[in-house]
Parts: C-alpha cells; structure tokens; sequence
C-alpha cells in the first residue's frame, strides 16, 4: 500500500486499486481529495475523517490506517488497557453474540471493558445543563468529531455554537482514566474513522491511547482466533443507566439529555448527513432565532459509520440498538467513578491558507479546457466539482486536472473520429438490423450518387444486399469482394463487417474504378489480338486447302503455332462478369 | 537426564532423548507401537507383549521395558513381531465377551482398535473362562470381567495414583482376575468411586454406570421439569466428543443443546461454586481466628471425602463441613425452584452433568437428601451427555449458543475455576484475602497455586496474616501429605484435595483421551473463562447475596448450615454393624457394646460378654440394655473394651460393666420403667 508522502494519514488510498473514476471526489463533503496521475489522494489537512470515502469507493481503494498493531502493543506492554465501546456495536453483534462481547473483548487481553454511552450519559447531562444557561443562541451539540471539523474548517462562522464539552468518547475515557489510575490506558472501539482523528487533536492528546474501528475489532478477534461463540456470556464492567446507549441513533443525544426527542419539536432539530448538514449551517448562519442543534455526519448517525462492518440495514440495525438500550442493566456494574472535566474547545478557520486566485487565472483554465463561454460550460459535477469553475479552481489549487472533464474529453475523442470518417476517400455506410441505413460518409454519398434521404430506407435500394444478407445470416462475418456498380459507374472493393455487439453492419467501399478501367483496355487489346490470330488461322487455312496438295507439311506446322499462340492468349482472356439482368434497377458484376 | 547418541530404528537413524524406555522413543521416530498395559504416568508393568520389538543381538524384548541405548539397532515391524501381536490379541478376544456394538466403550475400545489394526479377521480359539456375572454393585461404576483383559492399568492407578488398592489380581495362572479384596463387590469396598480405572481400562472391563435412560424417561414425563446443571469442568471437554478441540468453551452451546432435548431449565454448577467459596471461607477464617481444626481440608470432592472417612477417620473434624457445590446446587434448588418455577417439589427433575463418576455416588449420600429422596435425581458425565446429544441426534458443533438461565446461571470467574486443580483454593483466596484486608481485591491472580504437579504449597500473605496452603491431586499424594500432617511433619491452614490428575477436568466422566496436553488445555480453559467474565470473586456474585438475602440468612447461619453443610462418618470399619445379641436395637433401650474384635478376645472379651448376659438376667435388668457385640473401638492395646451409651470403658470388667450400667439406666427413668 502506497501512501503520497505527507497525505492521508488517518484516511489514504491504495494506489493499486485505484482506477480514476473520481466517486470519491463527487462523494467527498469537503474536496479534500487530490487527483494526480489519474490517482486520488487525501490531503490530510483538508480532510476531516468522516470516512463518507471509504464507504463509497466501489474499488476498495480507500482505507483508513489501521491501529490493530498499536492496541496490541498496549496490551503487551502490560499497563491496565480499558475497552470504551461505542453502543452502535450492537448493530454489528447481535442476539448470541451481543452477550459474548464483553468476554471476546476481555479474551484479547482488555482487563476493564466499558460501554463509551457511560461516558455519553454525563455527556448528555452536561450538554443539556450548557443550553439551559445560554437559551437565547443557537447551539449545536458537538458529539460527533467529523461534524465538529467540519464546521471548525469548513463553516467557521458557526464554531461559537458548538457547545464546549467533550465528546463521549473524551468523557468517557477521562473517567476509565479516573478510576483506574493514570497508567491505565483506553482503546475506543466504534464504528467511526473521525474518532481516529478526535483522539489525535493536540489538546485532547494522551486521553485516548488508541482508536479502533469495528472492522478493526473484527480483524483482531479473526487473528487471535478468538470466535465469539466460544466465549463465556458476561457483561460489561460499566453500563449507563440512562438512554445513553441511543447516541448513536439520530435524536438519541437530545433524548438522553431529555431536552427533546419530538421529532416536531420546533427550536430542537436533529439532523444527519452532509445534506441536512448543508442545510442546518444555511440556515444558522443567516437566522436570528436560537436553534439547539445535534447533528451527526453519518446519514441515520453512527449505526452508518463507515467502519460498522454489518451487513444488515440501517433500519435493522436502528432496530437493534434500541432493543439494547432497553435490556435491563447489569447488576456487577460498577457505579459512575470520580468525577470529571467535561471540557473541550473549538477552533475556527481552516488550519491551511489558500493564495488568491485571479478571475483572469480562472478565465484563462477555463478557456483552455474548451470552455471560455458560459454556454460551454455544463456544471455537470461529474468531476466531482459543483460547477466547471470550482473546478477551475481547484485545477489552480493543484487539487483536479484538466482531463477530469468528462463532457469534454468525450467531445474531443468524438471530434477525433468524425473527422477521420468525414475526410475517408472510402465511402463508409452503417446499415441496422434489419439492413436499413443508419448513416453514411460524404464519400459514401457521393459514389452512389445519394443524400441522407435515404437513411432508414433499405440497403438494397441502392444496390445488391447480398453481401450484407450473407453477414445478416451469420453465414459469414466478414465479405470482401469487389463489385461492379454499373449504375453509378463505380467498380468498388469492399469490406463488409458486422459489429454483433451493436447489431450493426459496416460497409466499406473503396473506389478501384480508375484501375478496373485501365485494366479492361488491356483485356480489349488482348482480345482484339486474338480475333486477328484467329482471322490469320482462318484465312491460313483457307489458304492451305488451296494449296493443300503442295503444302500439306508446312501448313500442319502453321496450325500448331496458331494453336500455341491461342492457348498463350487464352489465359488472360476472362471477362468481368456480366452483370445479372433480372429486372432489377442497379448493374452490378462482382468478383472475388 | 538426557541420554546422547544414535540408535537406529527400522533402519532410520534416531537420536537418543529423555525417553526412558525404547516404546516412547521408537514412538517419537513416528511409530505407534501398540500397547495394552504401558501408561506413562504408571509403573512399567512388561504384561501385553504387543510392544514387542527385535533388538539387534537380543532378540524380541518388550520395549516398554528396554532401555533405549547408543547404537542399538531396533525393528519393529518383522513378520515374527506381527504374528505374535496377533495371536496375542486373538488369545485376549478368545476370552473377551464379544459384545462390541453394545458396549459403553465400543469405538473407543484400544482392543476393538488393535484387532482392527492388526487385521485379525476371525477368532481361531474357543472361550475356556464360564462367563462371571457383572458386578453392578456401584452406584458410579460397572465391572465386568469378561471383558478384562489383565493389563492391570486399573489395578496400578488405583495403587499408585491413588493409593487405595481397591483391586487387585487375585488367583493364579488361568484363574486370575481382577477384582475388589475378598472377590466381593465393587460397592462394598473401600473403592471411592473416582473412576480412574474406567478411564484406563483399555476395553470396557470397568465403565461409568450410566443414568441417561432415568434422564430420557424424566424429560419424557410431562409431570415432571427437569433442570440441569452444568459443573465448570464439563464445558471446556464436551466438545472433544464432536471435533472441537480440549479447553474450547461450549457452555452457550451446552445450554442449547439441553433445551433441545427438553430441559426446562439450565443452571451452572459455578453458581453454587460461588456459594461454597463463601460458606467455606467463612468457615475457615472462623477457625484460622480461633486457631482450631487446622488446616482445614476442602470437602468438593466426593473420592476424597470417601477416601478420608476410610483411611482418615481422625481428620474428619478437618474437612470442611460444607457440601460440595453439586450438593449445595441440589438443596438449594429443591428449596428455591418450586415456588419459582411454579411446580410441586416432588415434580422437580435434578440432572447433574459432571466431569466425575464419585458425583453419582455423592448424589445417593442420605445426608444429601431431603424426606427420604435425593437432592439431586440424576447425575451424567460428560461422556453420557455427549452420548445423548448424540442420541438426539443434535449436531453439537453447529448450535447457536444460548443462555443458561437465572439465578442459578449466574456465576463469578471464581466458581467456574473450581474444575482445575488449585481453583478452589484460589477462590477461597479471593474472598479470605478481600475479608482479612478489609480491602478490594484487584490483582485476583493466585498463580501460585495454578498447575499440575501432583502436590503444590504456597505462602500467601494477606496483611499481617499468612495462609499456608497445600493443593493436591491424587490421592496418594493425599495420603502422602496427611500422613506428614498428622505426624506434625508439615501444617497448613488450607489443603485443597481433589482425587483426579488435574482436577475434575481430568475427571474419569470426561472424553476419554490419551492425550495429557488436552487436560492443560481443558484447565487453560477455564482459566480463560474466569478471565472474560465481569466478576472474579465470589463475593461479587450478587444473584449469590440475593440468595443470602432471601432464602439464607447470613453465611453460616442455621438455615445455610441445614441447606449447605453436611456431616461425614468414619468408614474405617467396612462392615459397622454390630451383632444383635438382646433387645430389639429400639432407640429407648441401652446401648451396650462389647468388642470382639481380636486383641479384646484375646483379652477375655468374650468371656466378659457371657458373664455380662448372665448376670444382667440375674438382676432383670436384661430387657432394658440392647447388647452388641461390636468390632474395634481403636483401643486394642487397652481392651477388652466395652462401650455403655456413649461412655467407653477400657480394661473393662462385668463388674465396672455392670456399674456403669445401672448407673446409665438409674439416670435416665424412663429407661428404667421401660
């Protein structure tokens, strides 16, 4: 697996399997992804790990690094490793297996093994206390760290509003970290990438040792040949006693802090996915009144992680979250431990900075990739870009290249063709099916003298099918002969062909007249020496039955050579085929 | 030590190793040489000859008993060698009832195996034994002589592994057999019923007694619910019997299939584990306080506790009275289950599923029954449960797991540990260490006391207290350590005994296997099982509390010691009871014995006893005593002895006879008037 130097760390492509089809630019919320060489990569900087890539790239050629070996070495290492596990790991492990977790998990060498909505029901708590302070603004819940990137980078403006405590994940391992002693480390297990990057933000370090995703969980169990179905059932070490385990679903923060779960609720909205996101930050950006937002990245929250690694559907999965948020709590659990800080901080603007770009520098990328009128531009977002000019822009950026245009590069290979068929001194005829003509070269319509009027008509109305009835009954796939097409006064070489994928027939015909007709001079002049051998012969012979009785020898010797010269002439003596007279309009001779 | 150099063979170079003896070695070098009586952990005995192999300059000799030696130049596969390995089994199967499809051990049997291996096709010698009747006198084991083949595996294990010698060869030339001294049963020695010597045995001479058709007919019984509970040591062998391999957990798999086949409920024996660690705890920290009747001997195994009451009468007050867990799940679900379950106690249906065949035994003890009918109704092993999911034709190994069911299902790291030698110990110390600290335990770990080897002691200090604890397996090693602690050679606080190599995972119920590395992974096993479980001491087990809470007062009050405590009787004497010589044994009479046993007959206890009948008629008396004679009150060197209610009076005239008891009947009118 290669990785652009200094690109991607949390999220990278696999160059191999990359094959230029830019999915990942059209999916990708933010543009974050670079295409050079026809190969896509992460710029790290720009990219905030929502993972919405890796889940759609129909290669498998996007991944996120994985941390396996890292969790492994804290485990080997000795220290107390806790397990924090996110709730939508229910939508992975369901009936048999949900209750064999927490053992797998202490299987791979975890001593404490905690449920993360834990740390979310105080989470909730304290969200909930920080918008009951401030009800006269606008604020939105900051549990899911790709939402919280997105606007820290991309919609700066609304940064204030994200309520300043820390995500489940943070809180919860500050309490594991509490209870257990500072040498104690904690691995997050969830279905999220952008957890990855969360646990890395410089003002959080050292609180998460190691992020791992579901897959991950699964490759691990896989490879110590832990199989869940031989693990004693047990519980974890640490439930919530709220709803806390229904974070993962949308509304699930509101409802745990019991601030509203009504869908309808007015001034409380819950969104998910970059579309409703789009649409939530447009609006609180430009609105007056105070909104309490709880937005997750993912469409339907966190049981669509992009590292979840279930099969079943979103709404199964919804489903089976909320069966577990109502199981009864284990008795062994240890109550909540000492308490911590629930502070966290934003930032706000994008961590890089963008040189300017002059309209001119636009105009002119523009006016090079065949688009310098607006009309020429299509703003398809087939590139991935939302219009020709962010595209322009990004061209600028380094981030696209010219070639990304697809309208335009099919164009160009169009042009191509058409001249080269347009400028053929051969005549070109496409016929369908049924032998009907599709279309035709300019040299076509010359040499049989017709116009695109007699598309749709039959190819027979311009001269003999058999040719292409020979190819229609699959007798052949290939005819090539040479005909004479006494009506139009052309002798034609043909190739004949059918493109059986398209059912359709291809006609060439290349004008061989000039040289049928230099050729039928010398056949005349041949022929004529050989009527005049035979009038010689006649009238020799004439001549010797005169003088038979004096000549009798000599003249038998003259017929011999007669004879000779005859069968010398003979050969080249073959005529072109008189063309059939049955009636039919066109005058044709063919031979092979 | 390890010898060095090269022998050679069946023309193959092989180095010398650790091997002892050629059979090992030649079997290292990839041949499986075939063997009825060599065992590794038993004396060489040199009986079959099947392992007979040509030594270069020497002859046949049989490699069990040959040293292996540099430049020895071995064959073992010589046209010679193979006729006599196969008239030496047709002479076995000449005399061996030939009941192969019937048998417990068929498919199994070593016997059965060799025919077939060794291609005999037909036996060419008639039987010249009359056939012997099967002795069917144990509750936990079957015998049956016709199919004994004299390796005498079963006869070493009993006497070197467990140090009991329970049988024996007996006869000589043709006639001998092995059987219990005496020629008599199996049920009335002082066999303790641990099955070892089923699990040697080559053939099906000596196998479990099944109990699966009482299981079948309860779970057909629409009256009756039957339960199940699972010792610790079942799950991490089961699966042996489908392909799985030792040490994997099937509990949730177990749980399955049992449902299937009709249990109503599923609990887990580590539940009453649980239970015991507490109530035996306790017990120990009240007599580790008051300095008494150390060290304190754990009571779970029922061959050990037999094997105590017959060769260690005096250190019965050592045991600890608590029942084991299987006993301790019995009563508490006999006084729990009914109102829960909604039924009748009569219709409630215990099954034990155990790794152990002494289980069978333990469950008919009168003391572990309640109006007459056992606790427990049934026990299975291991092997019975893996033969009746085979009967029902479940494919064990691609079940979904299920749950075991609440309360009983539920169950700390400490009660699943308990199958593995040294894990009752450990959860003792879980709860001792926690309780004499004061603190919370987190470093529950006692490796010290984990491991195979036959006796291990460890020191461990909680605080300013130190336990000293000796955990054994094999009851030689048992006998070995109480002998040293009755002379005051060695003191302990804490000797955890448990009759089977190992522990109960090396019980004789479990899948027979000759593989002593499946054992370690079977205890591995469950070492794992404690290790992914959320709670590891039993005073963590809180369906445990609640039952404190709700049915048994506190640890060690009088409702757990009626339901979870037991007590044990000296089994020193075989044959207890005395003989009737007046008065109708009627529990209003007097109770006098006088021994005459030889050391008192040679004391004149028998002319004591004459004397003693006449002049109680003189003095009409007579209809008030209930006299015996008895046999050995283990005073030989004071006797004759004589015994007036509970008073025993050594040196014993008829004068001081007489004297004590009118003195008794004048104390008590109401057996005067009588």
């Amino acid at each position: 697996m290669t990785r652009e130097p200094g690109a991607g760390k949390i999220v990278y492509t696999n160059k191999a399997r990359c094959r230029d089809c830019y999915r990942c630019v059209r999916v990708c919320p933010v543009k974050a992804i670079r295409m050079h060489d026809d190969q896509a990569f992460v710029v790290e900087e720009r990219c905030i790990a929502c993972g919405t890539c890796i889940r759609e790239c129909p290669q498998k050629a996007k991944s996120f690094r994985n941390d396996v070996e890292k969790a492994t070495r804290l485990i080997a290492s000795g220290v107390p490793v806790a397990a924090s596990i996110a709730p939508s790991f229910t939508s992975v492990y369901t009936g048999w297996e949900r209750s064999r977790v927490a053992s797998a998990l202490r299987r791979l060498g975890f001593s404490y093994v905690a449920e993360t909505a834990v740390g979310a029901e105080e989470v909730a708590q304290a969200t909930r206390e920080y918008v009951q302070r401030g009800p006269n603004a606008s604020h939105i819940a900051s549990a899911c760290p790709a939402v919280v990137a997105w606007i820290e980078r991309y919609r700066p403006s609304l940064s204030r509003m994200l309520v300043p405590v820390a995500s489940p994940m943070i809180a919860h391992a500050r309490m594991l970290k509490a209870r257990l002693g500072a040498e104690a480390t904690v691995v997050f297990i969830g279905p999220c990438v952008a957890k990855k990057a969360e646990a890395e933000r410089p003002e959080l370090a050292g609180t998460v040792d190691c992020v791992l995703t579901f897959a991950e969980l699964a490759d691990w169990l896989v490879r110590d040949g832990v199989s869940i179905s031989a693990c004693e059932e047990s519980r974890f070490d640490e439930e919530p006693a709220g709803d806390s385990r229904t974070f993962p679903l949308v509304g699930g923060c509101l409802k745990t802090a019991a601030l509203s779960s009504d869908l309808l609720a007015p001034e409380i909205i819950a969104v998910s996915g970059i579309g409703e996101l789009e649409e939530i930050a447009r609006t609180l950006e430009t609105r007056e009144r105070p909104l309490v937002i709880e937005p997750l990245f993912c469409m339907q929250g966190c049981i669509n992680g992009p590292a979840i690694a279930a099969e079943s559907s979103l709404y199964d999965r919804r489903q089976e979250v909320l069966a577990w948020a109502r199981e009864p709590r284990s008795m062994a659990a240890r109550p909540v431990g000492p308490t911590v800080s629930m502070e966290t901080r934003f930032r706000a603007g994008p961590t890089w900075s963008d040189a300017p770009i002059s309209e001119e520098e636009i105009a002119h990328v523009l006016a090079t990739t065949g688009k310098p009128r607006p009309e020429d531009r299509l703003n398809c977002g087939a590139c991935g870009y939302a219009s020709c000019r962010d595209k322009a822009i990004a061209i600028i950026r380094g981030m696209a290249e010219t070639g990304m245009c697809i309208p335009t590069m099919k164009r160009l290979a169009e042009q191509r063709t058409d001249r080269i068929i347009e400028t053929s001194p051969n005549g070109i005829v496409i016929l369908d099916d049924r032998l009907g003509i599709l279309s035709m070269n300019p040299s076509f319509r010359k040499f049989f003298m017709c116009s695109d009027a007699v598309c749709g008509r039959h190819i027979s109305y311009l001269m003999d099918p058999d040719p292409f009835e020979k190819l229609a009954t699959g007798e052949s796939e290939k005819v090539e002969c040479t005909v004479n097409h006494d009506r139009y006064g052309l002798v034609a070489h043909e190739i004949i062909y059918a493109l059986r994928d398209e059912h359709q027939y291809v006609g060439i015909f290349v004008n061989i007249t000039q040289t049928e007709e230099s050729r039928r001079r010398l056949d005349s002049l041949k022929a004529t020496t050989t009527l005049q051998a035979r009038e010689l012969l006649q009238h020799q012979i004439e001549m010797a039955q005169k003088i038979a009785a004096y000549l009798g020898e000599s003249t038998a010797q003259g017929e011999s050579l007669v004879e000779k010269l005859l069968e010398l002439t003979g050969a080249e003596n073959e005529q072109p085929r008189p063309a059939a007279r049955s009636g039919r309009p066109w005058g044709t001779s063919t031979s092979k | 030590m390890a010898a060095t150099g090269m022998m050679i063979i069946d023309g193959r170079e092989v180095e010398l190793g650790t091997e002892k003896n050629l059979l090992e070695l030649i079997r290292r070098s990839g041949i499986d040489l075939p063997t009825f009586c060599y065992h590794s952990d038993l004396s060489v005995y040199g009986a079959c000859r099947l392992c007979l192999v040509s030594v270069e300059g020497r002859g046949l000799v049989a490699a069990c008993s040959t040293a292996p030696e540099q430049g020895m130049k071995v064959r073992t596969s010589t046209e010679e060698i193979r006729d006599i390995r196969r008239i030496a089994v047709e002479l076995l199967l000449a005399n061996h009832e030939q009941s192969c499809p019937t048998c417990a051990k068929s498919s199994s049997c070593q016997l059965q195996g060799l025919a077939r291996k060794l291609g005999i096709e037909k036996v060419r010698f008639a039987p010249s034994h009359p056939a012997a009747p099967v002795d069917r006198s144990s509750l936990a084991l079957v015998r049956d002589p016709n199919k004994c083949i004299l390796c005498g595996d079963c006869v070493r294990f009993c006497a070197e592994i467990q140090g009991i010698g329970a049988i024996d060869f007996a006869n000589r030339g043709s006639q001998v057999a092995v059987q219990p001294a005496f020629g008599r049963d199996l049920a009335s020695g002082e066999c303790v019923n641990c099955g070892q010597c089923a699990s040697v045995c080559p053939t099906g001479a000596i196998v479990p007694r099944s109990e699966t058709r009482e299981v079948w007919k309860a779970l057909e019984d629409t009256e009756k619910t039957v339960v199940a509970q699972i010792a610790p040591a079942v799950r991490v062998a089961l699966g042996e019997h489908f392909g799985i391999a030792p040490g994997v957990l099937t509990t949730g798999q177990i749980a399955a299939a049992l449902k299937i086949m009709g249990f109503r409920q599923v609990y887990d024996t580590s539940f009453a584990a649980d239970l015991t660690v507490i109530e035996e705890a306790e017990e120990f920290l009240a007599r580790k306080t008051a300095g008494e009747r150390l060290p304190l001997f754990t009571s779970c195994c029922p061959a050990w506790v037999k094997f105590a009451e017959h060769h260690y009468p005096d250190l019965l007050p050592n045991l600890s009275s608590c029942r084991s867990p299987q006993a301790m799940f019995g009563s508490l679900a006999r006084e729990v289950l009914p109102a829960r379950l909604g039924i009748e106690e009569k219709n409630l249906f215990v099954v034990s599923i155990m790794p152990c065949t002494a289980k069978k035994y333990e469950a008919r003890r009168p003391e572990l029954a309640r109006g007459g009918s056992p606790d427990v109704n049934a026990v299975i092993t291991t092997q019975e449960l893996a033969a009746m999911i085979g009967e029902a034709g479940i494919r064990f190994d691609q079940l979904a797991p299920e749950s075991l069911d609440t309360p009983f299902g539920f169950k700390t790291g400490a009660g699943v540990i308990f199958g593995a030698s040294g894990g009752v110990s450990e959860a003792v110390l879980r709860y001792a260490a926690e309780k004499l600290s004061g603190q919370r335990l987190d470093a529950v770990d006692f490796p010290a006391v984990r491991g195979e080897s036959g006796t291990r002691t460890v020191v461990v200090r909680v605080g300013t207290t130190q336990i000293r604890l000796a955990v054994v397996a094999g009851l030689a090693a048992a006998r070995t350590l109480a002998d040293k602690i009755r002379s005051g050679e060695e003191s302990y606080d804490i000797v955890e005994v448990m009759a089977c190599p190992g522990g109960c995972v090396g019980g004789a119920g479990q899948p027979v296997t000759r593989d002593p590395a499946a054992r370690r992974a079977r205890a591995k096993g469950l070492y794992t099982a404690d290790k992914t479980l959320e709670l590891h001491s039993s005073q963590d087990n809180y369906v445990v509390r609640e039952c404190y809470a709700q049915t048994l007062g506190a640890p060690g009050s009088s409702v757990a010691h009626e339901l979870l405590h037991t007590v044990y009787q000296s089994r020193k004497r075989i044959v207890d009871n005395g003989i009737e010589l007046r008065g109708q044994g009627s529990d209003a009479l007097l109770e006098v014995s006088v021994c005459v046993g030889t050391s008192c007959y040679l004391r004149g206890s028998q002319d004591l006893l004459r004397a003693l009948i006449s002049r109680l008629e003189e003095k009409g008396i007579a209809e008030a005593v209930d006299l015996k004679a008895t046999f050995c009150f283990e005073r030989c060197g004071r006797g004759p002895t004589v015994r007036v209610g509970d008073m025993i009076i050594e040196k014993c005239t008829v004068d001081k006879a007489l004297a004590a008891i009118e003195t008794a009947l004048s104390a008590t009118p109401a057996l005067t008037e009588a």
